[in-house]
């Protein structure tokens, strides 16, 4: 019996050839996108522009106060003004100025914090994995446990005792998402540890750290990326989440999450002081996961359990 | 068993260990811990007498072992500012904590799993689409934004519900649902996975084959084994119940332990934010423990694994 005549095996498509570099990134090229995603990339693109170029997009300083012109609605309703496209906030600051900064400082700190992040994890992931033995059972253990402590907790002790400076919540924010990447780098590490090539390089005198950083590293590139892209909210969200609790990010400077928190107190009268940060947290959050879930498909990478 | 049953015990102890090293760390990290611990008023015999009570002029190790001894014994220390003793403050605030969070896990259960039931057997069409669109909203919008949006919609504008306090039931709905809404996402996002993977199991083949009526197949062979699996995300998912009630809580000005946490951290009340941490790391720990002793009872395949 032939598999093409049994309709149970023919309906079972047939797995894919291990993709050549060159087709990974024709997968990836714009082009090749949903629409969906192709909108996504660009907005994601305009809010790395919007952080990078802060400065010069800015109408208004987003510090200065103007106590007579303070809770102007939107432009758009009665009483809003052309100068202040989204209103202003209970102290006359104008609030297109302050999301755009806000954007700047979150989605910075978001950023340095994913790098920290990763970087703890990944360096711990290659060592686990390319060691063995007692090294990676003891790092294992360390991110099971850390699995199971609630991060946020952690991020509160650090930020009690050491402050709310932004190099400390960088390292706390990054901290709190460390044991992904140690995961995820580890189970790479140890498929790509029997690979010939790594044996050659060993043959040849390579000394581990070289492996790591010459071959296997940019092996686990994809999963990695993946990774990245899928942790960006939730690191994101753990900043907002603090600065608007009042322990993040402190006054004056604007975070996305401090401007919804001040905007708690006005949500009766003004309720834009608050809706309209929170409207672009929601948007950079909703792109990311998007780009993040497309990635995933497309490199065809198993990041969650 | 006994085997699994120990070093899933051995694991908890060191969930807690570690929970308190970083305690310990944080606070001899910034200088002395009778600066942080104790009110700065004492006066320097008072002072004197707590150096030596926490073994201050010891090595490290040894004073760690101090710490330990003296949580140990219930002595968690004295709130700085509220001036009496942490577990007085906790104890007082600890009902409607458990009791706001309760609300939340029956909602979350009750609306997540036949969510996401409803997902995967209706996969394709516009009911499971909908369904998956909301649980991914659930997954991106953080508890604070989603509680300003409920208190905006029906506390403000419909004028339909309480949003500050716990006075009434009714002060219980709009928080309950935020804590709530990411909880029904990941359960319905985990069960239609499972039942997904169920749903291709060789028994289910064979039930169909021996020509079981739909239904019954989905009640007995596939909701009943996607169940399982699900215990461990519940357990997972305690840990987010607690970071977000100490949002939620603190945005509704819920009378819990919420805002004694957030508080103590603005206010630098070490005592009371060491107590918090610690306990609240217990309560995770002891609930994965359970849910995974509860587990390997209902599933003795994870034993081997472990």
């Amino acid at each position: 019996m032939t598999t093409a005549a049994d309709p149970t095996v023919s309906r079972i498509p047939a797995p894919a050839p291990a993709a050549p570099e060159f087709a990974l990134r024709r997968r990836l090229a714009f082009r090749r996108m949903p629409i969906s995603i192709k909108i996504c990339s660009l907005l994601a693109l305009a809010f790395v522009f919007t952080a990078l170029f802060a400065p010069w997009l800015t109408p208004h300083d987003p510090d200065a106060t103007q106590i007579l012109a303070k809770l102007k609605p939107p432009a758009w309703m009665e009483g809003g003004e052309a100068a202040h496209l989204f209103g202003t906030d209970q102290l006359g600051r104008d609030l297109l100025s302050r999301c755009i900064y806000g954007v700047r400082v979150s989605v910075g700190l978001a950023l340095f914090g994913l790098i920290v992040g990763c970087l703890i994890g990944t360096t711990l992931g290659v060592v686990s994995g390319l060691l063995g033995g007692h090294v990676d059972r003891a790092i294992m253990m360390l991110v099971d446990v850390f699995i199971s402590v609630p991060n946020l907790l952690i991020v509160l002790v650090g930020i009690a005792a050491f402050g709310t400076d932004i190099v400390v919540l960088v390292v706390l924010i990054g901290l709190a998402r460390w044991e992904s990447y140690a995961r995820i780098v580890r189970g790479q590490v140890l498929q790509v540890r029997e690979m010939p090539f790594i044996e050659a390089s060993r043959a040849l005198g390579g000394s581990h750290a070289w492996i790591a950083m010459r071959h296997v590293l940019p092996n686990i590139a994809g999963p990695l990326i993946v990774l990245l892209t899928l942790n960006f909210p939730s690191i994101l969200l753990l900043e907002s989440s603090l600065s608007f609790l009042g322990i993040g990010v402190q006054p004056p400077t604007a975070s996305l999450g401090s401007m919804v928190g001040d905007g708690r107190d006005h949500l009766i009268f003004a309720w834009w002081v608050a809706v309209a940060p929170a409207l672009v947290i929601v948007a950079i959050t909703f792109i990311v996961q998007m780009l993040g879930d497309w990635l995933r498909d497309v490199l065809d990478v198993r990041v969650d359990d | 068993m006994l085997h699994f049953l120990l070093w899933r015990l051995g694991r908890a102890a060191l969930t807690i260990a570690l929970v308190l090293v970083i305690c310990f760390v944080a606070v001899r990290g910034t200088g002395s811990p009778v600066d942080i611990l104790y009110p700065e008023d004492g006066t320097p015999e008072q002072r004197a007498e707590l150096e030596k009570q926490w073994g201050l002029d010891r090595s490290l190790p040894e004073q760690f072992a101090v710490y330990v001894a003296n949580l140990a014994r219930g002595e968690f220390g004295v709130s700085i500012i509220e001036r009496r003793p942490v577990i007085d403050v906790y104890a007082e605030k600890l009902a409607p904590t458990l009791q706001l969070a309760g609300c939340a896990l029956v909602i979350g259960i009750a609306v997540g799993i036949p969510l996401g039931v409803l997902a995967a057997l209706r996969r394709g069409r516009a009911t499971a689409r909908l369904a998956m669109a909301l649980a991914f909203t659930g997954y991106a919008v953080p508890h604070f934004i989603i509680a300003i949006v409920l208190i905006l919609v029906f506390g403000y504008h419909l004028n339909w519900l309480p949003s500050t306090g716990a006075a009434t039931p009714a002060h219980y709905i709009l928080p309950a649902i935020t804590l709530a809404l990411p909880l029904i996402a990941a359960i319905a996002r985990y069960m239609r996975s499972t039942m997904l993977d169920v749903m291709s199991q060789d028994y289910v083949r064979t039930a169909r084959a021996k020509g079981v009526r739909e239904p019954r197949i989905v009640a007995l062979h596939v909701i009943r084994n996607a169940l399982l699996p699900l215990i461990t995300v519940l357990g997972l998912e305690v840990a987010g119940l607690i970071n977000g009630s100490l949002i939620v809580e603190t945005v509704f000005s819920w009378p819990g332990l919420g805002k004694v946490l957030t508080g103590s951290v603005s206010r630098r009340d070490f005592p009371v934010l060491q107590f918090g941490v610690i306990a609240y790391s217990a309560v995770v720990v002891f609930i994965n423990l359970l849910v995974d002793v509860l587990y390997s009872v209902a599933d003795p395949r994870v034993r081997v694994e472990a």
